[in-house]
């Protein structure tokens, strides 16, 4: 349901914001401007400053130039809560709620309505309760709110801004974790918000989402506004275009890996504790790109955790170059040869409050010995190493990883298995969480691994990735191995079918 | 006579495979939110306590029988 | 996919074992108790206990207030001791000849003394808030500065009697009636901790600050974000605390009647462990009137029970610790178990 763009006047007018951290110039002549009553998607990639801008515009930032214009009035506000006081309200990605405690509670949190100093509960449920029916949200106000799914809680994040009046509501990733039904709910709120004249900024990855929702669309690059234009003019390549800056007509890198002999040999593999992968057997040759699909719960991590030997292994049997071996624990998979990669790089991959070159040398440590102490300069030089070849956007090895981008952590963890010269990577959604660019220069560096004779496992749950640089893909069911197809008889449509086998 | 019924035998083969992919599509919707949960969890405890829930069974065990001998001893031996 | 066979309220017999191992470990020693002695359940015995509880759950909804807070305080007891002398020192029998102040020749009324006791406490409390509101310090290590700061204060202040360090006690006898005695069969005490607790449900249910409360102790960020002052509320909190263990000092002074440098001495952890068994989780964010009642009742018990029994004075140490290790960590277990 797309509105015709019409003439009215701005609601938001965002110009000339300028701003600059150590090192880098996270916004530049950026500029956003929103009409009352329409979806504006905000896009680009991630570093692009999309978040900058908008914690400049609810006053987390104080941008170093340009302004913020609100109904034609200058705006600076002091913080989300004198924005939120002002009709600018946001519903985060991550939502910041408190669990413990019941829906009506958390939206009116900081405005208890009162009679004579004690809390009104009744008048609190019923004013909860008229938003929730203009918006037609199934909630109970009563419900602890840790109860409910994370699309009930979205709404309820909604309902909290309607209720502060917002007049405007910033929409950050809303259907991340979302199914298909709940997204449509979420857009018939959305049109009920548009009718009522709310302009919202809408901001996603999801193409096909946002040329559905969407009156206009922005795009932003290197901080840098790079065009606004009516949805109904865009399509998807287009965008990706217009956010990449470069033609890209190949999503993937040649293929110019070759595979040759078998390198591991994996029979029977049984995982100890349930639930887990069960009788696994395939072979990894060398050069080889493997690719491992299935649905949610089908324990392709479960897998690899057996195989690197972080997760006990029940039984089975590993040759490696036709030796058997055996991971008990991951000190002795390194040894042996194998990485891996986790799927949840921010929990069980990066030393977040560490620097980079902690985080490169930090798997090959014992290599740096010098006697008792630790080679500063050996360490100095294999991060030297891992910034050039994983090409790193970084202004300094000391730098905190945690201010990286996604995709330049996922670089660096790569980088740091490299350093123990694996002969066998296990990756776990490498291309997780990053953005369009960083994820062709990732599955370059994995084609160059591949080149360099090594074996790769790659997990995915994005079939056209797999497609696109996997030499063979196993699919997993439920735990168990259902099948295993050569790339050129692979289709989306035989992996699914592969992966509701046992399910 | 024979392609008009294998055209429809297609047709209906193309809408079984439809269906199919539509009940896959919500099988994984539906697991996708089962593992959201899961990693919000992780996330917020991770940050606490780094230990297994087995651990902590044995811990709870052996403390709960630590304290029954002890309130024993102490009435018998008084 | 889940085997439900043989489970009970959703859970295996193990998980129920190890989720309520604690109150199945109590409820058969009372009844144990109960049986080797019935006599143990006259009424006269009730209110003994109950009595004996009252102090310590004044004390514990003072101490909720922070482990809410996902925080601690471990200066509660010894602030106690602050609050006792206090009381006491100001409500010795005017005709005690070696009473702490020999200036005093009349009898203070005795709101003089509760508020005096009130502000120390106050004081110390705020300090404790503080450090946790502004310095962004953990609860449990200022508390822990904290104590000893407080236990200082309590030596120099009983040591600065004229004779010496000598027990404050010989007490104005209203005094000693005014918290030791029963009006319509039931003790004073008893009254009091009634009193306390519903003002502090009102707080805790009806007011801004204990929404905000809970708020901060279940999501710090959620709450700044919409607009809730985290340090003034985490200061408003200790300071509530600051007068119920004002309240709580000066009642317990008039109940022991003498009143030293022990004085206090790991009641916080009985006032912890109470909070803790009656559902006052450490993660913060969680916790009853109620639940905190019913746990520094049920420790009295056992407290009681084991006193009863002739267990080893010592041995009823290990035990006690015994059973604040158990409530937390069926506490923690609670929590991972939650995925």
């Amino acid at each position: 349901m797309v509105k015709a763009v019409s003439e009215t006047s701005y609601v938001l007018e965002m110009t000339d914001i300028e701003k600059e951290f150590p090192g880098v110039k996270a916004l530049d002549h950026a500029m956003l401007k929103l009409r009352p009553g329409t979806v504006h998607a905000l896009m680009g990639e991630n570093g692009a400053g999309k978040s900058t801008l908008m914690k400049c515009l609810f006053g987390i930032y104080k941008q170093d130039g340009g302004s913020v214009v609100i109904d034609g009035e200058e705006t600076a506000f002091s913080g989300p809560k004198n924005a939120l006081d002002n009709g600018v309200a946001m519903v985060h990605q991550e939502l910041n709620q408190v669990l413990k405690r019941s829906v009506m509670e958390n939206i009116w949190l900081g405005r208890f309505p009162k009679t004579a100093g004690i809390i009104s509960h009744k008048t609190m449920y019923q004013k909860t309760q008229e938003v929730f029916e203009e918006l037609e949200i199934p909630v109970n106000p009563k419900t602890i709110i840790g109860k409910l799914s994370v699309s009930q809680r979205q709404m309820v994040e909604i309902a909290k801004a309607v209720s502060y009046n917002a007049k405007i509501l910033v929409l950050d990733e809303p259907t991340s974790s979302l199914t298909h039904e709940e997204v449509e709910h979420l857009f018939r709120i959305i049109n009920k918000l548009r009718d009522r004249g709310v302009a919202m900024v809408y901001i996603s990855h999801k193409m096909e989402e946002i040329l559905t929702i969407s009156d206009e669309v922005t795009i932003m690059r290197d901080g840098k506004w790079i065009a606004t234009e009516d949805a109904k003019n865009l399509t998807t390549d287009k965008i990706i275009q217009l956010m990449v800056g470069r033609d890209l007509t190949e999503r993937f890198p040649p293929k110019t890996n070759q595979p040759s002999e078998v390198l591991l040999d994996v029979q029977n593999l049984t995982g100890k504790y349930m639930p887990t992968c069960m009788d696994v057997s395939f072979q990894l040759r060398k050069g080889e790109i493997l690719g491992v699909a299935g649905l949610v719960g089908s324990r392709r991590t479960e897998l690899l955790e057996t195989i690197f030997g972080v997760a006990h292994k029940g039984s089975g049997t590993m040759l490696m170059h036709g030796k058997e071996i055996s991971n008990k624990n991951a000190k002795e998979a390194i040894k042996n040869g194998f990485a891996l990669l986790t799927e949840e790089r921010r929990v069980t991959g990066i030393f977040g409050g560490m620097s980079i070159r902690f985080n490169s040398v930090i798997a090959n440590i014992k290599n740096y010995r010098r006697g008792p102490l630790l080679s500063d300069a050996k360490m100095k030089q294999d991060t030297d190493w891992v910034i050039k070849s994983m090409r790193v956007k970084t202004p300094s090895q000391k730098t905190h990883i945690r201010t990286l981008s996604g995709g330049n952590q996922q670089k660096v963890i790569l980088g740091r298995w490299l350093l123990t010269k694996p002969e066998v990577l296990l990756l776990d959604e490498p291309t997780r969480g990053i953005d369009v660019g960083a994820k062709y220069e990732i599955y370059q560096l994995i084609i160059d691994l591949a080149k360099e004779d090594k074996g790769v496992i790659v997990v995915s749950s994005e079939m056209p990735e797999l497609l696109g640089i996997c030499d063979r893909i196993m699919v997993m069911s439920n735990g168990h191995l259902a099948g295993i197809l050569d790339i050129k008889d692979a289709t989306q449509e035989e992996i699914m079918r592969l992966a509701a086998k046992y399910v | 006579m024979s392609e008009e019924k294998e055209a429809l035998e297609i047709e209906q083969r193309q809408k079984e495979l439809d269906e199919r992919e539509k009940q896959l599509e919500e099988k994984e919707n539906q697991l996708k939110q089962k593992e959201n949960k899961l990693t919000m969890a992780k996330y917020n405890l991770y940050e606490k306590i780094n230990v297994s829930l087995k651990t902590m069974n044995i811990v709870v065990a052996v403390i709960a029988i630590a304290l029954v001998v002890a309130v024993v001893v102490g009435v018998v031996q008084r | 996919m889940e085997n439900t066979k043989g489970m009970i309220a959703g859970k295996t017999w193990q998980e129920f074992l190890l989720d309520y191992a604690l109150y199945i470990i109590l409820g058969i020693m009372i009844i144990g108790v109960v049986v080797a002695d019935p006599s143990f359940l006259s009424m006269n015995n009730i209110w003994k206990i109950l009595a004996q509880a009252s102090t310590r759950g004044i004390l514990a909804l003072g101490v909720a207030g922070m482990i809410v807070l996902a925080g601690t305080d471990l200066s509660a007891g010894r602030i106690l001791g602050c609050g006792a002398a206090i009381s006491a020192s100001l409500l010795q029998s005017v005709t005690y000849a070696s009473r702490m102040y020999p200036q005093i020749t009349e009898p203070l009324p005795w709101v003089v003394p509760l508020l005096l006791s009130i502000i120390v406490c106050v004081a110390f409390c705020l300090l404790n808030g503080f450090g946790v509101a502004k310095l962004h310090m953990h609860a449990f290590i200022i508390s822990l500065g904290t104590q000893l700061i407080a236990y200082g204060v309590l030596c120099l202040y009983i040591d600065s009697q004229e004779g010496g360090a000598q027990p404050i006690a010989s007490l104005d006898p209203r005094y000693i009636e005014l918290v030791n005695g029963y009006w319509l069969g039931v003790p004073h005490l008893v009254y009091f901790l009634i009193i306390c607790a519903a003002v502090m449900w009102v707080i805790w249910n009806k007011t801004t600050l204990g929404k905000n409360m809970f708020a901060i102790g279940g999501n710090p960020e959620a709450a700044a974000v919409s607009g809730v002052n985290v340090a003034k509320n985490i200061m408003m909190i200790y300071l509530v605390a600051g007068v119920l263990y004002g309240i709580a000092s000066f009642l317990e002074a008039g109940r022991i009647q003498s009143v030293t440098t022990a004085t206090g001495t790991n009641y916080d952890l009985d006032a912890i462990s109470g909070c803790v068994i009656g559902g006052v989780s450490f993660s913060g964010g969680v916790g009853t009137v109620p639940g905190i009642l019913i746990g520094v009742i049920i420790l009295q018990v056992i407290n009681y029970s084991l006193y009863y029994l002739g267990v080893n004075a010592y041995l009823q140490y290990v035990i006690k610790g015994l059973i604040i290790i158990l409530a937390v960590a069926i506490d923690v277990r609670k929590y991972i178990a939650k995925k």
